[in-house]
């Protein structure tokens, strides 16, 4: 495996607009990533887990990637363990009329105001995680998002109980199907 | 599976000391009260699902080139819709 950095165009995903790279100040860190290569990013890019991802707990900070080659994806780079990476899409990209209903414990971890109800691509970014296991068919994980509030640079994987959403949904008849 | 019916109020136990009472029932939901010793461990079922989930979506990626990774996606998914745009 070979990082090919050179050829990457990639940016730390800040703002719910897209991202906000080149910045006036060079970035002061630089993590390397085996998939992505070197990617440079300030301190107050970092996106905080407090609870860390079900199975990667003590993984508590990580980095939104984006590269121009694939807009629509969004790596979930973890910043102590350059190894650990994430291939995530928007869950609106799978499915558009996508519910994500939080509860009060998640909007305060998210440290999100709780009077005005919770919009997808408005307060939060909403990403599915996508398994690309090898030689079988892509699915996304619409029960448990990664739900981040770039404003507080907070995030949590909100596993959505009683929601009926697949943690296994096939990307292709998804994407086909909308 | 053992399949049994219960109504609120009644109970089945498993082996000597776990118990698992039907509190209330509705349309669309059970509420249950387990009694169980501290060592044994109780999840909803969706955790455990995340947990195999992101491992699995962390072990694919393992050992394989960001191309390869791209290629799998772009394969299942050649076209992707036009008007959508992050976020």
């Amino acid at each position: 495996m070979e990082p090919s950095s050179a050829s990457l165009d990639w940016a730390v995903v800040a703002q719910l607009s897209g991202s906000d790279y080149p910045h006036p100040e060079p970035p002061p860190c630089q993590l390397l990533s085996p998939h992505l290569g070197p990617i440079p990013y300030r301190p107050d890019q970092i996106i905080e887990f407090p609870y860390g991802l079900p199975a990667f707990e003590e993984q508590r900070s990580f980095l939104l990637v984006s590269l121009q080659q694939v807009p629509l994806v969004i790596f979930l780079q973890s910043v102590t363990s350059p190894e650990l990476l994430f291939v995530t899409l928007p869950v609106t990209v799978i499915d558009p009329h996508y519910r994500l209903e939080l509860t009060p414990e998640a909007c305060q971890l998210l440290r999100l105001p709780a009077e005005e109800p919770v919009q997808i691509g408005r307060h939060v970014l909403c990403l599915a995680i996508v398994t690309l296991a090898h030689e079988q068919p892509p699915t996304a994980n619409l029960l448990a998002p990664i739900v981040v509030n770039p404003a507080a640079r907070m995030g949590i994987q909100f596993i959505q109980c009683d929601s009926g959403y697949s943690h296994q949904h096939p990307l292709y008849r998804g994407l086909e199907g909308g | 599976m053992l399949v049994l019916r219960r109504r609120a109020g009644e109970s089945v136990l498993i082996g000597q000391d776990i118990e698992i009472l039907v509190l209330e029932t509705g349309p669309r939901e059970v509420k249950l009260g387990i009694q169980a010793p501290a060592h044994v461990l109780i999840l909803r079922k969706e955790i455990r699902l995340a947990e195999q989930q992101n491992r699995a979506a962390a072990d694919g990626l393992r050992g394989r080139s960001l191309n390869d990774v791209l290629e799998q996606l772009r394969h299942a998914w050649p076209n992707p819709p036009s008007q959508h745009s992050l976020p």
